[in-house]
């Protein structure tokens, strides 16, 4: 066989081989910004609770207002813009208010709250579920743009590896000393 | 096993030993000839010897013998015919006489109102197989014996089962499949979509396969699903140990969640492999163990269901 059409059959074969492992890297990327949006709707409504955990925990406590505007000024910064830092911080200042709530032995018992409860518990799995599926996708993305030699198309290409998806739960809100 | 459950087999191999035992020896010997079967030979041999007189008298010689040889070969094999169907009639019964009281005991050591269902081609058996799509394609499939019984709010159906596949069509080869226990419970959720949790690699349709944020887990199962919020909203880690606790006891088993009905199964090999419908101890534990695993898997289930409040 001659050289140039050696030459033309590798060419050919690494083009194919591009955009196999492309298309792949496209497919994945686009299944973390699906998980990603699935967390999003999950955090909303977890967030949604904020105003109905507010009124609950005022009824017990009604000298918490600093910690009540700053949730509720956290959770209108992440409805405008939807980040992740934004996310984490109306998260975290959730989190004390559940941690505060817990700390009334009366509120913790009333059957508002115990509804609350229950829908926080539901959408905290939810929640916990959608973040593995979401770091999973991660996984197996960063491998696919890691690993030789596809790692070389990914540099070229302009792929970079995903950070992982890291939320606080209440538990760990509970160590948070909370003013009264 | 605690003292509570040791007694009760105690007392159920007991009662039953000796008396099973002797149905055994009899179902193993060899049958009487059926008369139905004697009298179509009589009606035969008749016939037979008419036509034998017949040639006789009009001297044709050669087709006495004929007619000799076709009748020995047509009581030939109406005497195996007969032999077999009596031999299979007595197993059939020993069967459900078996089922119907030992193994019905020892599931009442840990289930209630028990029902024992023995007829083996009851087609709805086949159906509800076909729901779970344990096996794709099969040849052959035979239902030895079939349970139904409660467990708190649940119903259980339990089916002794048998799947084969042609794997050599000129020397009829069949090749087993699965050979053990498969059973049935409706959940209180229904999770609209497909979780198979099983140790081997293989196509599942629109299934996937899926990555598991557990080490030890994604080495002794793989999890394929159509929906992988709902399998990590089932498999979380208190799950996924439980389910590793099990692997590691020895249960050889797999599961899968179509929307509210979980299908297992679980091979024999699990266990000792003794003789069937012998009343031996290690038989009767077989039995014992098979219903602990079923409930077992139930209450894994159930209790992710839940603490992840999705009861419906």
């Amino acid at each position: 066989m001659e050289l140039w059409k050696i030459i033309l059959i590798i060419v050919g074969i690494i083009l194919l081989w591009s955009l196999i492992v492309r298309n792949r890297f496209v497919k994945l990327k686009n299944s973390i910004v699906n998980a990603k949006s699935t967390i999003d709707v999950y955090l909303k409504q977890r967030f949604d609770l904020i105003p109905n955990l507010i009124e609950v925990v005022k009824a017990y406590s009604k000298h918490e207002e600093e910690l009540f505007i700053t949730v509720v000024e956290a959770r209108n910064d992440y409805l405008h813009s939807m980040s992740l830092k934004d996310a984490t911080a109306t998260n975290e200042e959730m989190n004390k208010l559940i941690a505060l709530a817990e700390s009334y032995p009366e509120l913790k018992a009333s059957e508002q709250y115990l509804n609350l409860q229950k829908q926080l518990v539901k959408m905290e799995n939810q929640l916990q579920a959608a973040r593995r599926v979401y770091n999973s996708e991660v996984e197996v993305y960063n491998n696919a743009i890691m690993v030789v030699p596809s790692n070389i198309m990914a540099k070229l290409l302009g792929y970079k590896s995903e950070k992982y998806f890291e939320l606080s739960s209440p538990e760990e809100a509970k160590n948070v000393e909370v003013k009264m | 096993m605690n003292q509570e459950i040791i007694n009760k087999l105690d007392e159920i191999e007991k009662k039953y030993k000796g008396q099973f035992d002797e149905k055994l020896k009899e179902a193993k010997k060899n049958g009487k000839v059926n008369p139905m079967a004697l009298s179509i030979f009589l009606v035969i041999l008749a016939i037979g010897l008419i036509v034998q007189v017949s040639l006789l008298l009009s001297g044709d010689l050669e087709n006495v013998t004929t007619v000799v040889a076709v009748l020995l070969v047509a009581f030939v094999g109406l005497v195996i015919v007969s032999l077999k169907k009596d031999k299979i009639d007595k197993s059939d019964k020993y069967n459900a006489e078996y089922c119907q009281l030992v193994v019905k005991e020892v599931l009442g050591v840990v289930f209630n109102n028990i029902q024992c269902e023995v007829d083996p081609i009851n087609p709805n058996n086949k159906v509800i197989y076909d729901e779970a799509n344990f096996d794709k394609k099969y040849s052959i499939i035979k239902f030895n014996s079939a349970w139904s019984m409660n467990y708190g709010n649940h119903v259980f159906r339990i089916f002794d089962v048998l799947t084969e596949i042609l794997s050599n069509s000129k020397e009829n080869n069949y090749k087993t499949l699965f050979k053990g226990l498969f059973g049935v419970i409706t959940l209180s959720h229904n999770f609209n979509c497909e979780i198979i949790v099983n140790s081997e690699s293989e196509t599942h349709g629109k299934s996937e396969l899926i990555n598991i944020d557990s080490l030890d887990f994604d080495k002794a199962f793989n999890v394929y699903t159509n929906n992988k919020q709902a399998a990590m909203q089932l498999l979380t880690h208190d799950v996924m140990d439980k389910l590793l606790n099990m692997k590691n006891r020895g249960f050889k088993f797999e599961f899968r969640i179509i929307n509210d009905k979980l299908y297992c199964r679980f091979d024999h090999l699990s266990f000792d492999n003794r003789a069937v419908f012998a009343v031996e101890r290690g038989m009767l534990e077989t039995h014992y163990w098979s219903a602990m695993v079923f409930i077992e898997l139930m209450n894994i289930v159930e209790k992710a269901i839940y603490d992840n409040s999705l009861r419906d």
